[in-house]
């Protein structure tokens, strides 16, 4: 959803990519929608908040923070959406 | 190896890679956005992320409320242990394990006691699940 400037390294090749698991390879390219959206709540005092995880990124196949971590519990990759982890 | 066990669409990167990426989008969404109330380290962090997650957030962040972030954050909240939106009772300010706390511990950090709008412990919309009732969410809000 958020925008960002980030490229890394993909393995073996070295291959510099974007990340473009983001708004800026969707239509709404060019829009910062969460900006958008806490200006819109800031209008009536509403707080905001964002979730971002450190933790899970099924698309550079990352859980519990490590990479390749559902090539081993390849069970809990399917619950993973499903409960809270804390 | 690691290439024939991708899925459809993964990319296969480094440790130093993805942590590499995570640094670099915490300082974005911690940069853009002005100053943030609360920041959820939800599933926690890695061992090798703990420090620099640590100095990102006391240069960028300092006065966030840290859910799970004990370790990284001078005002850590921890978990109260379920999503039901029920706590333990007695439930002490001071402790460090998901539960109602410990009145001897000198660690102040806070139970935060999130819940869902859906049944379940259902946090993403899914048809099949429906809404907890308006007593049920009642009940929690006043307890």
């Amino acid at each position: 959803m958020a925008p960002t400037n980030v490229s890394f390294p993909v393995n073996p090749s070295g291959q510099l990519i974007p990340y473009n698991y983001s708004i800026d390879y969707s239509p709404m390219k060019g829009r910062d929608v969460l900006a958008e959206f806490i200006s819109s709540c800031q209008k009536r005092q509403i707080k905001t908040g964002f979730y971002y995880t450190v933790a899970t990124n099924t698309w550079l196949n990352v859980g519990s923070g490590l990479v390749c971590f559902f090539f081993f519990s390849l069970s809990i990759n399917s619950y993973s959406f499903d409960i809270g982890e804390k | 190896m690691k290439n024939s066990t991708l899925g459809p669409g993964q990319l296969n990167i480094t440790q130093q890679t993805y942590n590499n990426i995570v640094l670099q989008q915490l300082r974005e969404i911690w940069t853009k956005y002005g100053s943030l109330d609360e920041i959820w380290f939800d599933g926690g962090y890695t061992a090798s992320l703990r420090e620099p997650i640590t100095a990102l957030l006391d240069q960028l962040q300092p006065q966030a409320v840290a859910f799970g972030g004990l370790g990284v954050s001078k005002n850590p909240a921890r978990w109260i242990g379920t999503e039901m939106g029920v706590a333990p009772d007695p439930n002490w300010s001071t402790g460090t394990t998901n539960d109602g706390g410990d009145p001897n511990s000198p660690v102040f950090n806070p139970a935060e006691c999130d819940t869902t709008l859906q049944t379940h412990d259902r946090w993403f919309w899914v048809y099949i699940r429906s809404l907890s009732s308006l007593t049920n969410q009642e009940v929690i809000l006043y307890l």
